[in-house]
């Protein structure tokens, strides 16, 4: 079941693949990793859109469909393929392939970590049971009755109107396969505890430098928050691939200026509203990160344009699920009075603030915790660096950020729930979710480790001709 | 070499450090998420095998009865709601409503707690019991 599964989120991962190249047609080599990083992404929560609206047919040609898709992209993809530009001709130094060796023992590390959390608790943690898995199984049990998940019957703890991106990548599978087996949660959640690990990684090696990817992607995988959370089955971390690659994009965009990119964009986006309701949250941010990156940009009209584009489709079935379907949220299931009266609290902001202050402080344990960041960033950003100055890709990214954390602020406070037991349940995974693309600006703005020791080397020799 | 430089080259070796010694230590912790040989969510599920066969296929919800339910009965707030999403867990498809008013009940009463329903309750039932303090509940008569 494990090799059957695999082989069966290697086609969305393919089609997603084709279809990133197909849109972004970038020919620099150095972000071919890149573009499979996004295309698998985006291929899973393409493929779980198109099951959504395949439930609707009652029909049992799923796969049929999705090799169907995966010709007619390879087909695209080979009219428009042009041979990739060798820009990386240099070998790697013995720093890079030091730092490239601990990150594959870190990956080992977590592979290890991972088998053994998911033999240990194949059906995930808490979340994982009350919701993500119980759809998938309603939906994979109920047949032509799966709508019942959408059910007002269902407790407040099982939350039937969260968005169904996991639910249905394990739902699909089943159905593929006609079993019922933990297998396919627990490699979708693998996927996705890799993916956004290859995201960070080609994205600093397109932007930066190997070294610089290495660092940073042995920073996310080494973090045991990050280890913890994706190996149970939430979506925490198919969100927090989503907004990193939304981050990224931009930020790449600001590099390469190819206006196609902001099609992935929008579609990124939209995935992330696919995946959990902080997705609508992050909305607000990426369209900020659009705005800011199309400001006083002679193209603007036409990146919007390629945004909408790349955002309409999937958004409209989002929306289909969420005001059509969905019942309503539990935030919004309260009057008006209530949620003024809890604006107007301001114990409830002190009090959303120092818990806040709290997680950072401590999220990741001893090792990378906001301090320690910041520290890394005081240290490593040195004056004569040669890191990217404050670029609007940097600016976006920072923007982004910002408004994911002030959104998590604002529904902090309107909370229908006990505020200090929302906090304590939820507030490390949610600063979880920023912590990727937290990752990838840091790394993105100081100081490369080729270019450190480069100049600690040239020192030495200095200080050597000198005796 | 500046002290910055010093400071840049010993947080690079500290980064690689802390990353070995998490990684190792959570791998190790990994054995704290129980035992190889059987996990918590399974051994609950099979608890509910016999009982789910005696509920009638077709049925769509259920009402949920626990010790919560009952007055007087002391109960753990945390294990009240941990075995309530993990009985509608394993029941699923048939939703699992905090409500009494469906004409079955998915009982998971402690025997003084069952008692004490059974006496306060109004109405005509037939009840099953099933192990591990699991009872359904027929509604015969309203």
């Amino acid at each position: 079941m494990t090799l059957l599964s695999l082989a069966l989120y290697s086609i969305p991962a393919i089609i997603g693949a084709l279809m990133v190249h197909i849109i972004w047609r970038g020919t620099n080599s150095k972000i071919i990793l890149v573009k499979i990083s996004l295309g698998v992404g985006i291929g899973m929560g393409i493929t779980s859109l198109l099951y959504f609206l395949f439930l609707f047919t009652q029909q049992s040609w799923f796969l049929i469909l999705l090799f169907g898709i995966a010709l007619l992209f390879a087909f695209l993809a080979f009219r428009v393929w042009q041979p990739f530009d060798p820009t990386h001709n240099e070998p790697f130094s013995p720093l890079q392939k030091v730092l490239f060796s601990i990150l594959a023992v870190i990956i080992i590390i977590d592979l290890a970590a991972f088998i053994s959390t998911s033999m240990r608790i194949p059906h995930g943690a808490w979340d994982s049971w009350a919701i993500w898995n119980r759809v998938a199984r309603f939906i994979f049990r109920s047949g032509e009755d799966w709508q019942r998940i959408f059910s007002g019957e269902f407790d407040w703890l099982f939350h039937a109107d969260y968005p169904l991106l996991v639910p249905l990548t394990t739902a699909w599978v089943w159905d593929v396969l006609n079993v019922e087996t933990q297998k396919a949660p627990m490699i979708q959640a693998a996927i996705f505890l890799f993916l956004c690990g290859l995201l960070l990684f080609s994205a600093l090696f397109a932007t930066r430098s190997l070294g610089t990817a290495c660092l940073a992607t042995i920073v996310l995988l080494a973090n045991p928050e990050y280890i913890g959370i994706s190996s149970v089955q939430l979506a925490d971390t198919p969100l927090a691939f989503f907004i990193a690659a939304t981050a990224i994009l931009y930020v790449l965009y600001d590099k390469y200026r190819q206006p196609q990119m902001m099609v992935l964009a929008g579609m990124t986006t939209a995935l992330a509203a696919w995946t959990k309701n902080e997705g609508w949250v992050f909305m607000a941010g990426s369209l900020a990160g659009l705005f800011i990156i199309s400001y006083k940009n002679e193209s603007a009209w036409r990146l919007a344009g390629w945004y909408a584009a790349g955002i309409a489709l999937p958004i409209a079935i989002v929306l289909f699920h969420k005001l059509v379907l969905a019942p309503t949220n539990d935030i919004y299931d309260q009057s008006s009075v209530e949620i003024m009266t809890k604006l107007f609290d301001f114990a409830r902001y002190g009090m959303i603030a120092r818990e806040f202050g709290v997680a950072l402080f401590t999220f990741g344990g001893w090792g990378f915790n906001a301090p320690a960041l910041l520290a890394y960033y005081i240290i490593m950003k040195s004056k004569s660096s040669d890191s990217t100055p404050l670029s609007r890709g940097v600016l976006t990214v920072l923007i982004i950020l910002l408004v994911q954390l002030l959104g998590y602020f604002a529904t902090y406070l309107v909370t229908p729930r006990d505020l200090e037991w929302h906090l304590a349940f939820s507030l490390t995974r949610i600063i979880y979710h920023v912590f990727p693309t937290a990752l990838f600006l840091l790394f993105l703005v100081t100081d490369t480790p080729e270019s450190i020791f480069s100049q600690l080397k040239n020192s030495n020799t200095v200080i050597q001709q000198g005796f | 070499m500046t002290i910055r430089r010093i400071l840049q080259v010993g947080l690079i070796g500290w980064v690689i450090y802390s990353s070995f010694t998490q990684s190792f230590a959570y791998l190790i912790s990994t054995k704290e998420r129980g035992s190889l040989e059987q996990d918590p969510v399974t051994t609950w599920e099979t608890k509910f095998v016999r009982l789910k066969k005696a509920l009638p296929t077709s049925t769509v919800a259920v009402g949920y009865l626990a010790d919560w339910d009952v007055p007087g009965i002391t109960y753990n707030d945390g294990n009240q709601y941990g075995e309530y999403v993990l009985i509608q867990y394993a029941l699923s498809p048939v939703i699992v409503a905090r409500d009494t008013d469906y004409e079955w009940l998915v009982g998971n009463l402690t025997h003084e707690a069952y008692e004490k329903w059974q006496r306060s309750t109004q109405g005509s039932f037939e009840v099953s019991f099933f192990r591990n303090n699991l009872y359904l509940i027929h509604k015969v008569k309203p």
